[in-house]
């Protein structure tokens, strides 16, 4: 049943987590002198 | 009893009817009022003006994304497989939060500076496409497969009017199609975009509550859980598939890239930089939206252990019935009206990117590209296209009545096996030339063909792997035999922003 609660209840949280952090990266790249 | 009675007879159809119309008069109240702005030029009807809102395009790139297909097919194929139905959402979350961030900002910017209305149109300006092959390829891929994929939505929609208010499948197929022709041709993108942001709230709540009060009045989540591994240990293990579906689950997202649909909202976003916050409200729409319809379809396996069971022994049928069973009737209708709203915004977009390869890149950039066209016969012509498309589409939908998710899956892969690769490596891949495009496309699109039609094949794996590497060999060998467009380092710069 870990299993089960691994990819119900965890993996969606760290989907959107990831979203987050990529945007986050994607923007500071951006930023003046980074490229 | 028959199916669509059992479902229907759980409820008072009176309040259930009056949010359903409520919903629908809204949704083509939209297309009214979007019809002065849409009329304005073919950039207006196809994209926009390109002047849409980061939340727009995020919710209306999602739920053009996720049709009939989410709601009562991934709703099914939970009830049956249990939680490892899971890897045929991750796929193409991933894929999407990726092409959010990364590939819609190149092409975006591409879009902009050589002023694109269409895939085909970001294609031709990239690789010189003067004699209009190109453009013409594209044109007829998306015919294809885009006619077979808005017939299986009209099917589904047939369907729900069925389980949801008793009424004659063909009548509903009719209606349904009469809904989305209605506000697409008088509304074009505008309508289109703004009516997906209603159906995005109304399918994200509705995929929500369904699942919350069944869980709830089951007991919440710890006694489904041992519930359901009682019924059958294979339920609650992620892990319970084979390779080759595993592959195929996670594979159905390489069709994101390759559908022009999604693509299309893509290149309507006002400002390329505002695609990260999109990439963010996108990817929380998918994710619950997702685990919402797995969550019912855990739920449902709870509720109904036996399939035969279901309205019509049809483990499709599942979502609507279970929300027959659980919610009271005015909430029934809403969430009815949120299947519509899957079918209708998946629909409303294919049939406006068919069109405009019609319009824009046969008619106006092939046929007539040595003179200027006036914008309101383009228009004009555009919205008798739809309009050619909704009643080629029905009638298709008539002779695949029994075959929905079978079309919707075979032009998912028919397209992502053909544009997936073509449009990746023309977006990344300096060395990607015309010639190359064009073997990917037609080598893409041929695998998924005759991949389907051979049973030995596609009981094994999902047409869109094998059809999706096809056009990525292909695309590379062809290209590496000829020679880049001369313009390929400025075009690159463009892309980088």
């Amino acid at each position: 049943v870990t299993g089960f609660y691994l990819v119900m209840i965890v993996l969606p949280a760290a989907i959107v987590a990831l979203a987050v952090a990529l945007a986050v990266r994607a923007r500071r790249g951006r930023l003046p002198g980074r490229g | 009893v028959d199916g669509s009675e059992a479902a229907a007879l759980a409820v008072d159809r009176g309040p259930a009817i009056a949010s359903f119309v409520g919903y629908l008069a809204l949704i083509v109240a939209i297309g009214v009022w979007a019809a002065r702005f849409s009329s304005a030029g073919v950039a207006e009807f196809f994209v926009g003006g390109r002047r849409m809102h980061r939340f727009v395009v995020a919710l209306s790139a999602v739920v053009s994304g996720r049709s009939a297909w989410l709601v009562l097919g991934v709703v099914g194929l939970t009830y049956q497989r249990g939680a490892s139905a899971v890897w045929a959402v991750v796929g193409y979350i991933v894929v999407e939060l990726f092409l959010f961030l990364y590939f819609a900002r190149r092409l975006r910017r591409f879009a902009e500076v050589h002023d694109c209305v269409t895939v085909p149109d970001v294609f031709a300006a990239r690789f010189g496409d003067r004699s209009g092959a190109l453009r013409l390829t594209l044109a007829a891929v998306f015919l294809l497969f885009i006619v077979g994929y808005a017939a299986g939505q009209f099917v589904a929609g047939g369907k729900a009017f069925a389980t949801g208010f008793g009424l004659d499948p063909t009548a509903g197929i009719l209606l349904t199609a009469g809904i989305v022709l209605a506000y697409t041709v008088l509304g074009g993108f505008l309508a289109v975009s703004v009516t997906d942001v209603v159906q995005a709230l109304l399918m994200i709540v509705a995929l929500v509550v369904v699942p919350a009060v069944a869980i709830s009045l089951e007991g919440g989540l710890a006694v489904l859980a041992a519930g359901l591994a009682a019924l059958d240990p294979a339920l609650v293990d992620p892990t319970a598939l084979g390779f080759g579906a595993f592959l195929g689950f996670l594979g159905i997202g390489l069709g994101s890239p390759g559908n022009p649909h999604i693509l299309a909202r893509y290149l309507s976003i006002r400002n390329a930089e505002e695609l990260r916050t999109a990439a963010v409200v996108g990817t929380l729409w998918n994710v619950v939206m997702a685990w919402g319809a797995l969550f019912a379809g855990l739920a449902g396996r709870m509720w109904v252990p036996d399939p035969a069971a279901l309205p019509a022994g049809d483990v499709e049928n599942l979502y609507p019935f279970l929300a027959s069973q659980v919610l009271p009737s005015w909430l029934f209708g809403l969430v009815i009206a949120a299947i519509f709203a899957a079918i209708m915004s998946t629909t409303d977009s294919q049939l406006l990117v068919a069109a405009s390869a019609v319009v824009r890149d046969v008619y106006e950039k092939v046929l007539h590209r040595s003179e200027e066209v006036p914008q309101g016969r383009l228009v004009l012509l555009s919205r008798t296209v739809v309009l050619a498309l909704v009643v080629l589409s029905v009638l298709m939908g008539f002779y695949a009545e029994q075959v929905v998710f079978w079309l919707v899956l075979f032009s998912w892969a028919g397209l992502g096996a053909s544009l997936g690769p073509t449009s990746i490596l023309a977006l990344y891949w300096r060395g990607t030339t015309r010639a190359g495009v064009l073997a990917g496309l037609v080598a893409g699109a041929a695998t998924v063909v005759v991949w389907k039609l051979t049973p030995a094949l596609s009981g094994r794996l999902y047409e869109l792997v094998p059809g999706f590497l096809a056009g990525l060999v292909a695309t590379v060998a062809v290209s590496k035999l000829t020679r880049p467009p001369a313009e390929v380092e400025e075009h690159f710069r463009v892309m980088a922003g």
